[in-house]
């Protein structure tokens, strides 16, 4: 049971209390048993009837797909122990489970250490996961939260056929990042977002918001950023493209591993086609442990 | 602290016969009288010609205080039961922000709490708001899901679902409607399918009067308030027998827990604490200063409750 009183109207702006100190990322082959239980086709059938939009037989057929549950609990075991309890566990999808009627985050409240606050966002594309970064950031300055838990997960089958061409990841994958209050860790500099955003003019605001970021700063460029010229200047990292809803964090928990990124600040940034939101995340470089 | 500025309701065209429903959903004619006689059904609010952009829009556009102030928006939740609700790419939620005028805004689905959606999203705003630098900045909160599949159409033994939508501007202070506490309670050992699993339904079904009394009262101390000093009850709407016992068991008058939309609309997701405000704020039940509690449960499971002051 989490209970709190009233929330403050305003705060002090002051620097967020969390640090990011650790990232986890991971790519699970293989299907799920779930991907054979025929719920999974009636489910589907009932909510793409109404949008006349078709199955995917061999994808039924095939039994293919991963469960967000198996996914998540990975970065679950990856990044938690008892000693450290969490307190909010996000999880972030954009595509559906292999068991699309589940709640997954209820689920992992009970297996995660702490008992966390868990919930999931949703239907923001690669935006879900910057919303992710705010709504953790939030609760830790509204004193909802000292350790959170934020994880991507997305899994390869669609058992229907897109209405349209659509990004859609080629392998089932989690990423996943620590968030804590105390100690170490890199403290979240600043974040930016911009809406409306065609896709003919990402690289002129990401020019624009280069210009205000520190010179030694690496710039984690996300999935949906492919085909856009990088800032000219600019270390840059690409993520997998074929990972449109992890890869974005995927590659920040590549280059927290890096040592040679340790005294360096890291920026993500993502564009959503589907909303035209590009979103902007910048983390300084690492602090010891106190 | 966080407070609710306005409350808007859509209650979809057609209130079909619960008959009609149960029709549909091959119940039997004992299932049927149980929800009518006993749990209080009578008709089913639903909309076989819109979908769910129309629906969420249909809530916003009834929300007067946001013509005009689009521009305030900075967060658009949905407070959502289901966790899938259109075929990917489809994107119902953006689709009603293209309607409304409010692309600007960050707008995400918040989920997994199933029917407990909207008392989370609040949470979720006022959090969001506080912490925004903007003093003006203002989340719209949309609840309203569609009955498209058997078990968003049917609770067994328990509830049938209906298309009611609701909105609701939130901001990080204001004068009235103001949260006071929230309490959630977790419980992953319900998660499964309650049509197919006798075992647990039963078990769902004994723990649930015990887990939402515990959860409203601890609301409750957070806030500082008792059952004497709580004007109103803003129930979800499974039914009315489950309310009439929670009721008895805490001694509280029946007459004061908002239940007409039960019989009127169906339980409408997470929409329906919303819609139960809207009824309350209507009908007059709440005066300037009174203390209200909201409280819902969503399979899966999640308890939820929230003390706020009018």
């Amino acid at each position: 049971m989490l209970a709190r009183g009233p929330l403050p109207a305003t705060l002090p702006r002051a620097a967020s209390p969390l640090r990011l100190t650790a990232a986890h990322a991971h790519d699970l082959p293989g299907h799920s048993p779930l991907a054979a239980d025929p719920d999974l086709r009636a489910f589907t059938a009932d909510l793409t009837r109404p949008y006349g939009v078709a199955l995917d037989e061999d994808a039924l057929a095939g039994a293919r797909g991963q469960s967000y549950d198996v996914l998540a609990a990975h970065a679950v075991r990856a990044l938690t122990d008892p000693a450290r309890p969490v307190d909010l566990l996000l999880l972030v999808y954009a595509t559906p489970d292999v068991r699309p009627g589940q709640a997954v985050a209820l689920r992992l409240a009970g297996s995660c250490p702490g008992g966390p606050l868990s919930f999931a966002i949703c239907d923001e594309g690669a935006g879900a996961a910057f919303s992710a970064l705010l709504v953790a950031d939030a609760y830790a300055r509204t004193a909802g939260a000292r350790r959170a838990l934020l994880i991507a997960v997305e899994q390869a089958d669609l058992h229907h056929r897109p209405h349209r061409p659509a990004r859609l990841p080629d392998r089932h994958s989690v990423a996943a990042l620590l968030w804590e209050a105390d100690g170490g860790g890199r403290a979240l500099h600043g974040t930016d977002s911009r809406s409306g955003v065609p896709d003919g003019r990402v690289d002129r605001v990401l020019g624009q918001w280069c210009a205000d970021l520190p010179e030694d700063a690496l710039l984690l460029l996300g999935p949906g950023l492919l085909g856009v010229r990088p800032p000219d200047g600019r270390e840059t990292r690409a993520a997998r493209t074929g990972s449109p809803y992890t890869g974005g964090w995927a590659a920040l928990a590549a280059a927290l591993a890096d040592p040679r990124c340790a005294d360096r600040p890291l920026v993500l940034v993502d564009f959503e086609p589907e909303t035209g939101r590009l979103d902007l995340a910048h983390w300084a470089a690492a602090e010891p442990p106190p | 602290m966080t407070a609710l500025e306005a409350v808007a309701v859509h209650l979809p065209p057609l209130a079909e016969p619960i008959e009609q429903v149960g029709e549909r959903l091959e119940l039997t004619d004992r299932q049927i009288k149980l929800f009518r006689r006993f749990h209080g059904l009578d008709r089913i609010g639903t909309d076989p010609d819109g979908d769910l952009t129309d629906l969420l829009t249909a809530a916003a556009k009834a929300l007067a205080p946001l013509r005009g102030n689009e521009h305030r928006v900075t967060y658009v939740l949905h407070a959502r039961s289901l966790p899938i609700a259109a075929p990917y790419p489809h994107n119902p939620l953006h689709d009603a922000l293209g309607r409304l005028g409010l692309t600007h805004a960050r707008a995400f689905t918040v989920t997994h709490h199933a029917c407990a959606g909207s008392l989370l999203a609040l949470d979720v705003a006022g959090r969001l708001l506080a912490a925004d630098p903007d003093p003006e900045a203002t989340a719209l909160i949309l609840a309203g899901e569609k009955t498209f599949t058997r078990d968003a159409r049917i609770v067994p033994e328990t509830a049938l679902f209906g298309e009611g939508a609701a909105a609701c501007l939130v901001r990080a202070g204001g004068e009235h409607d103001r949260v006071l506490s929230y309490a959630v309670d977790q419980r992953g050992e319900f998660d499964g399918r309650l049509a197919d699993d006798p075992e647990l339904m039963q078990r769902y079904q004994r723990s649930y009067p015990e887990l939402m009394v515990a959860v409203m009262e601890a609301a409750l101390d957070e806030a500082g308030e008792s059952w004497d000093s709580i004007r109103l009850v803003l129930p979800h709407n499974v039914n009315q027998i489950s309310w009439q016992r929670i009721c008895r068991r805490i001694g509280y008058p029946p007459d004061r827990v908002v239940l007409d939309n039960v019989p009127a609309v169906g339980h409408s997701f997470a929409a329906d604490i919303l819609l139960n405000h809207h009824t309350a704020t209507t009908r007059g039940l709440l005066r300037r200063g009174d203390r209200y509690l909201a409280a819902a449960s969503g399979i899966g499971a999640t308890f939820a409750a929230m003390v706020l002051q009018h």
